[in-house]
């Protein structure tokens, strides 16, 4: 029924139950399963970054954290995947972009992530529903 | 399918509709697998500030509690019906079973307890149903997906 799934994960708890069952169904589906991170980077810092290598490996290493626990969770999954990170300053936007671009069927994310506001319903789910076209499940913790 | 006890909140928009046919595709690889579709109902006036009191007046108060009752039910199972016969052509090749329920009372907590009391593991529902502005997710939705404890799969 899916071909490509795509899991907004920001390596919270609640991303990781979001990433297992995303693998559950690509793997049923024989989909492909793109996991997305957006390293959130102050937008003021994106332009500074761009000319200095030593403050874009900074900016780097929390969003390879979340790579590399993407990675450790999918090592011996039984589904193609690829893992994806972008550097911006507000999560939803690239999340909608992406999938508009790479013909994303399903998307999969947390309620809440890692925001600084701890509601019942995230902001960024929120965003990602109210614009997007695909359908959208929302695990709960 | 990993979920093996579907909740469809349906309200015969066309937003429902989409969310059943898209709730029986996700379980037609699992014979097992059951879809609930629930319609929640406005409950009709059964009785009233007036008419409790002109039953109590001649000592009828009893009989007007049942005859309510008995209404509620007949509306209940009158919807049940016309539900039944609404999605009859959508669920008509559907290998799983699928169970047709009325409710009554506040639609976002009906469709809660409902899930609560039958321990669904997943809701499909449309963003929106009837009553909601365009672009938004509408307030039940909203609702639903705020205090759901189980997953929620928003259909478009």
């Amino acid at each position: 029924m899916f071909k490509n799934i795509m899991v907004a994960f920001d390596g919270s708890e609640l991303a990781e139950k979001a990433l297992k069952m995303g693998e559950e169904i690509a793997v049923q589906n024989g989909a492909t399963l793109h996991v997305f991170h957006t390293n959130i980077i102050a937008a003021s810092l994106s332009n500074q970054a761009a000319n200095s290598p030593a403050l874009q490996d900074m900016l780097n290493v929390a969003g390879n954290k979340v790579r590399d626990k993407a990675q450790e969770m999918l090592k011996d999954s039984g589904c193609t995947y690829q893992i994806i990170v972008q550097n911006h300053p507000a999560a939803p936007r690239p999340i909608i972009d992406y999938s508009e671009r790479n013909n994303i069927d399903l998307i999969i994310m947390g309620s809440r992530g890692l925001g600084t506001m701890k509601q019942y319903f995230g902001s960024v789910a929120h965003s990602v529903l109210n614009v997007t076209r695909i359908p959208t499940l929302i695990i709960k913790e | 399918m990993i979920y093996q006890n579907v909740l469809v909140p349906y309200d015969k928009s066309s937003h429902a509709q989409h969310a059943l046919q898209t709730a029986l595709k996700l379980v037609s690889d699992d014979p097992a697998a059951i879809v609930n579709v629930l319609y929640v109902a406005e409950a009709p006036e059964t009785h009233d500030a007036a008419s409790d009191f002109a039953a109590r007046m001649v000592g009828m108060q009893t009989a007007v509690a049942q005859a309510g009752h008995e209404m509620e039910r007949e509306f209940r199972d009158r919807r049940k019906h016309e539900i039944s016969e609404a999605i009859a052509q959508t669920v008509a090749d559907c290998p799983n079973e699928v169970v047709v329920q009325v409710a009554t009372g506040r639609p976002h907590h009906a469709i809660l307890n409902y899930a609560y009391d039958h321990e669904c593991d997943l809701i499909v529902m449309g963003c929106r149903g009837l009553n909601a502005l365009q672009g938004m997710i509408g307030s039940v939705s909203y609702a639903v997906l705020r205090s759901s404890e189980v997953p929620v799969f928003v259909v478009k």
